[in-house]
């Protein structure tokens, strides 16, 4: 059980028969309708032609209760520029349907920066910047599996007994030398279609790759840079990942969040997206945004007020308009691991 | 770094010194000024107590018949008045007492303690407020409420348990976001901004169970007063408003107890002399058994394992009189709420301890020597933190004051209030421990130091018979100190706040910052005619102290923090009339208030959106200032006498905040403005035993922030606002029904499952009550919170919610007792 979800249930005890949280007809209105960009270019080296992958997706905000699709944004001009000194280079996307945006030519490069230029039917332009940010170092065996016992959790889960060869995964990232360095941490799993496990919806018959990439999912982590207000800044520097970072990439399930994560034959796959400072301040504010409140029947008391996300993408020339979203650049390392039933050696 | 040279200011040390040579030097020759003065006359002073108890009464009416001349008693329950040498008839006035005309033949200076005997039962019912009838037309005091707990008890409460912060919350120009909301508003002023002063002591967070009760136990109070304008000069250090809040001293005359069992908790008070006529004792606890209750529904849930869900609370108190003229007080508070299971919880808990001396210097002048320590610590987390997986996270506030409050009576005209106090602040932001994987980490935000001290004098002046002033001034001073690290900021903000420019270290005790105020204080009443008044007040206060919280609720992790070279203090200006009038006039059956106010706010203080204020160094970076502005007009309408009694209190009012980058730098209303307050309290007597109370409140919904629009973002509807307004909708008007009723033994009895002949012998007897309620008896679905909620999970629908916490209605039972 997540601490937040603690807090909740805590607070759920003490009006246990009391309190209730109901839908309200309450309509705030609805503002202006906003563009809205969603705009990625990812240099993965282990897939360096994977630029078709980078889309710019552009929609428009719709009102708070239209539960209608938000209406895509198709008759955009989009570029995106290698703004890099020594590599100018301008890229037109090709429109794929559906608000999606394509560049074709331009192969993502380690430590460029790229300029998205967007023109809009209506005349107007919208600019941003961004810049791929250099990597954590990341070992060969950078994902270290390991089973961990009730007692070593100091806690005892439902269900019953630890069931042997249950365990955890531990990612064993360094951060480099110097400032500044920001993550973003997604990872996924492979179920072992053998073993059976009730707590773990995915496995249910299925044996591809299951996401954990959810906001609420997603681990943003920084490193402190003599306090300059880096946001979620707990990474200590030139150091191993620590701990709440290192262990973050397992499942963790509200119903099931005193249980290990993985069990024999699972495959575990991590990716560690080194982004810039802002990009991870935007994730930030976009996870607590969409998790303010609804934590549990009980968190609205814990709740803070409302409050719009930053975009870096601005009006340029005479334009007033506002875009909503944002355009970020990254370095994507991707590990795999696999859980055996002697992980217990390998300690 | 940037180097900034310390300000070459009065230290905080020397100044402090400093007052304490100007008080030594003043104690010394006063006392021998004023007995040189007007030699002709003749000074009568003394204590008034209850009868039955000994207890000193406060506010209670001497009055010379001959003159009409007259005084009240203070705190401690003493008067002095100064008159020719004659013989007087002298009349001593309180609501619940038989009044006592004595002759007194005065031919040179004399010290009589009067003890005022209680009416009997059937007299008592017709009396509901323990003020003298006349009080609210014939003082300058306004925008002043004081309730008597025999007010208090008979207002219908949450689960059958009276309490003293809900009753409070009834009254005009007085709100809260919420029911379950710690603290309470007054007059626009946010919860901090309220000085809640137990036995002189600060108590930092007054909310039991996350604001359903206070930490007042109601056995142990004797008497609680709400400033809100107009504040005498003699206090400070809050924006808003003073709630003072006095003990019960203990049963002089002989050993007595009391308490009650409810279905939240039980309580116990037990009182006595300690020597009779000497000192006394009252020892107070509360312990509730929520966790009790809901162990048999949680058995076998591992989830629930070392399940702890209670509070409790334990008052002290003792007197003793050193001789005629002296007397010194120890009183204490200590309670902690604890919520959680063996993996995580969380808990708060302060304490007070307050020593007082009283000194009759001479009979005109009477002294209060108070030192007082509070503590107010609180966290969140596991138990414990070994080597096991786990997080925990604390934080604290402690004071150490010493305070000196003179009252001289230099003639029947005037009353004069000096005195001054220093206070020593503690405060730590926070300190956090994680263990994982059997590493543990640790985050330490080093304590902080401030030293704040205040000099006030202030004089109750009558004029005419029909004009009477109230003026003072008060001196604060306030010196962020070392040791520690002062911070600077950039000017400009990015969306991560300010950025850290430059440091700089001071040793121990080093000012690093300080701040300077006068606080002129203002009161003025004319009478139009024997029963209707108005009067004006102005008062500029400072505070120094700020509570940084950015949830809907106030919740353990809300950080206190000083002012700093960052934070400048809070400062507010406000002015008040009042229209006063009593009908019926020789019953005073019915007080009728009407009063206006205007209150402007420097320094206010807001958050940059997306602050982290949990365990963060530059917190200071991440928060905003502004001003804000209060206004509004407060009706009060109190029925005192007949079977029917209780009051009407409406308040409209409107709180706003003015704050650079937020709402466009438009004004916009603060989180809990509330434009109608209406409260009705009815107690109805049945017959000499049975009666029936009900409360009915109305309020307006308090404003919240809602998203109009939103935006997909990686397929989730993510909430947005175009405008970026603060606080744009409100949540529904707030509606609710309690009743009560409650039934009292017929006349005392002995207990019978005890041995009778033990109690004959003791001479014990007791009383007994028995309340029913109905806690919301229409059941409404009251909205605590409104805030949106998008299914990003599975359906994506977006909705807007409210949360209630009482959303059906609560029935309530108590038992109390008295022997």
């Amino acid at each position: 059980m997540k601490i937040n979800n603690k807090i909740y249930f805590i607070v759920f005890l003490t009006l246990i028969f009391t309190s209730c949280v109901e839908k309200l007809d309450l309509d705030a209105g609805q503002g202006e309708s906003q563009y809205v960009v969603e705009g990625t270019i990812v240099y993965d080296p282990l897939d360096p032609n994977k630029l078709i992958k980078d889309t710019i997706k552009i929609s428009k905000s719709i009102g708070y209760l239209d539960n209608g699709k938000a209406p895509f944004v198709n008759d955009a001009t989009v570029l995106i520029i290698d703004s890099t000194a020594g590599s100018f280079f301008v890229d037109t996307c090709v429109f794929k349907g559906n608000g999606n945006y394509i560049p074709t030519k331009l192969i993502p490069q380690p430590n460029h920066s790229y300029l998205m230029l967007i023109r809009f039917s209506t005349g107007d332009t919208a600019i941003s910047f961004s810049k791929i940010n250099r990597p954590c170092f990341f070992p060969n065996d950078s994902l270290y599996t390991t089973v961990l016992n009730d007692e070593s959790l100091g806690r005892n889960g439902p269900g019953g007994p630890l069931k042997s060869g249950w365990g955890y995964v531990e990612l064993r990232a360094t951060d480099p030398a110097g400032l500044g360095d920001s993550y973003k941490l997604k990872f996924s799993v492979k179920r072992n279609p053998v073993n059976t496990n009730p707590y773990f919806t995915e496995s249910n018959g299925f044996t591809g790759w299951s996401y954990y990439n959810r906001i609420d999912n997603l681990t943003l982590v920084s490193e402190s840079t003599n306090g300059d207000n880096s946001p979620n800044a707990n990474l200590p520097q030139e150091a191993p990942f620590n701990f709440p970072v290192a262990r973050a990439i397992n499942v963790v399930e509200d119903d099931i969040s005193l249980r290990p994560a993985y069990y024999p034959g699972d495959s575990i796959k991590v990716e560690v997206y080194s982004i810039t400072r802002e990009n991870l301040f935007f994730y930030v504010r976009l996870k607590t945004e969409l998790t303010n409140g609804t934590g549990g029947g009980f968190s609205g008391l814990f709740a803070t007020p409302v409050s719009n996300i930053p975009s870096n993408i601005f009006a340029y020339g005479n334009s007033k308009i506002k875009v909503l979203g944002w355009f970020g650049a990254a370095h994507k390392i991707t590990a795999t691991t696999k859980m055996t039933d002697f992980d217990f050696n390998k300690k | 770094m940037l180097t900034i040279a310390p300000q070459n200011l009065l230290t905080p040390m020397k100044f402090l010194l400093k007052s304490i040579f100007t008080f030594s030097t003043f104690l010394l020759f006063f006392p021998s000024y004023i007995q040189a003065q007007q030699p002709n006359k003749s000074v009568l002073s003394g204590y008034v107590r209850d009868s039955k108890t000994g207890e000193e009464l406060i506010g209670v009416t001497v009055f010379i018949k001959e003159n009409g001349k007259g005084t009240v008693t203070n705190e401690y329950g003493y008067y002095s008045i100064t008159l020719l040498p004659n013989t007087y008839t002298v009349t001593i006035k309180y609501v619940g007492y038989n009044t006592i005309n004595q002759t007194v033949n005065l031919t040179t200076s004399l010290k009589t303690n009067f003890e005022l005997v209680p009416l009997t039962k059937e007299l008592k019912t017709i009396n509901v407020v323990g003020e003298r009838k006349d009080e609210n037309i014939k003082t300058t005091e306004m925008s002043t409420n004081k309730l008597d707990m025999k007010t208090i008890t008979k207002i219908p409460a949450l689960l059958g348990e009276i309490d003293l912060i809900k009753s409070i919350q009834l009254l005009p120009g007085v709100s809260t976001v919420g029911e379950g909301a710690s603290g309470f508003n007054v007059r626009g002023g946010s919860i901090d901004q309220n000085l809640i002063l137990l036995d002189e002591a600060p108590v930092y967070n007054s909310s039991h169970l996350f604001g359903f009760f206070s930490v007042f136990n109601p056995d142990a109070v004797k008497d609680v007063k709400l400033f809100k304008g107009g504040i005498n000069a003699k206090y400070g250090g809050r924006l808003a408003s003073i709630l003072d809040v006095r003990l019960k001293e203990g049963n002089k005359k002989q050993f007595a107890a009391q308490g009650g069992v409810g279905i939240i908790f039980s309580r116990l008070t037990l009182e006595g002399p300690i020597k009779k006529g000497k000192g006394s004792y009252i020892i107070a606890g509360r312990r509730s058994y929520g966790d009790v209750l809901a162990a048999p529904f949680l058995a076998g849930n591992k989830d629930f394992d070392g399940l702890q869900l209670y509070f409790y609370d334990l008052t002290l108190k003792a007197n003793y009189s050193l001789g005629k003229r002296d007397k010194v007080f120890l009183s204490g508070y200590m309670g902690r709420d604890v919520f959680g299971v063996a993996s995580f919880g969380f808990n708060w808990g302060n304490q007070t301890l307050t020593a007082r001396w009283n000194h009759e210097i001479a009979n005109k002048l009477f002294s209060n020597t108070t030192a007082f320590y509070s503590n107010y610590d609180y966290g969140i987390g596991t138990e414990e933190i070994g080597t096991r997986e786990g997080f925990k996270w604390t934080s604290r506030i402690i004071n150490y004051s010493l305070k000196q409050d003179f009252t001289w009576y230099p003639n029947t005209k005037n009353t004069v209030n000096f005195g001054g106090q220093t206070l020593y602040y503690q405060f730590k932001p926070g300190n956090a421990s994680f263990v994982s994987g059997g590493v543990k980490q640790s985050i330490d935000l080093p304590f902080k130091y401030s030293l704040e001290n205040a000099l006030y004098v202030s004089n109750d002046q009558i004029i005419s018979s029909r004009f009477s002033l109230n003026y003072g001034l008060r001196f604060s001073t306030f010196h962020y100190l070392g040791n520690g690290e002062k911070r600077f900021y950039s000017e400009e903000y990015t969306d991560f706040g300010r950025k850290l420019i430059a440091t700089e270290k001071y040793d121990d005790f080093e000012s690093m910052q300080n701040y300077y105020n006068f606080e002129p204080r203002f009161a003025a009443k004319y009478e139009l005619n024997s029963s209707s008044s108005l009067k004006a007040s102005y008062m500029r206060t400072s505070q120094y102290i700020h509570l940084v919280s950015n949830t809907a609720a106030s919740i353990p992790l809300d950080v206190w923090t000083p002012s700093t070279n960052n934070i400048k203090p809070q400062i507010s200006d406000q002015v008040a009339i009042g229209y006063f009038k009593n009908f019926k006039n020789t019953k005073n059956e019915f007080e009728l208030s009407v009063e206006t106010y205007y209150k402007t706010m420097e320094n206010q203080i807001d958050y940059i959106d997306g602050a982290d204020l949990l365990l963060n160094p530059n917190i200071e970076a991440q928060l905003l200032t502004g001003k804000g502005r209060a206004y509004g007009l407060e009706f009060f309408v109190k029925k005192n006498s007949g079977k029917l009694t209780g009051f009407i209190s409406y308040t409209l009012a409107r709180t706003e905040r003015q704050v650079e980058r937020v709402n466009n730098n438009d004004w916009y209303p603060t989180r809990f403005d509330k434009l109608h307050n209406l409260n009705l309290v009815v107690s109805y007597d049945l017959n000499k035993r049975w009666t029936i109370n009900s409360n009915v409140v109305y309020g307006s919904g308090t404003p919240v922030n809602l998203p109009t629009n939103k935006f997909i973002f990686e397929g989730l509807g993510v909430p947005h606002n175009p405008n970026a307004p603060r606080n744009n909708i409100r949540i529904p008007d707030f509606f609710r029904v309690d009743l009560t009723a409650s039934v009292k033994s017929k006349d005392r009895v002995q207990p019978a499952a005890l041995p009778t002949n033990f109690f004959k012998k003791l001479k014990y007897t007791y009383e007994w009550e028995i309340i029913f309620g109905v806690y919301n008896l229409l059941g409404r679905k009251n909205a605590f919170a409104v805030y949106p909620r998008v299914d990003n999970k599975t359906t994506g629908i977006a909705e807007m919610v409210q949360f209630s916490l009482f959303a059906v209605p609560i029935p309530a039972f108590t038992y109390n007792f008295k022997f």
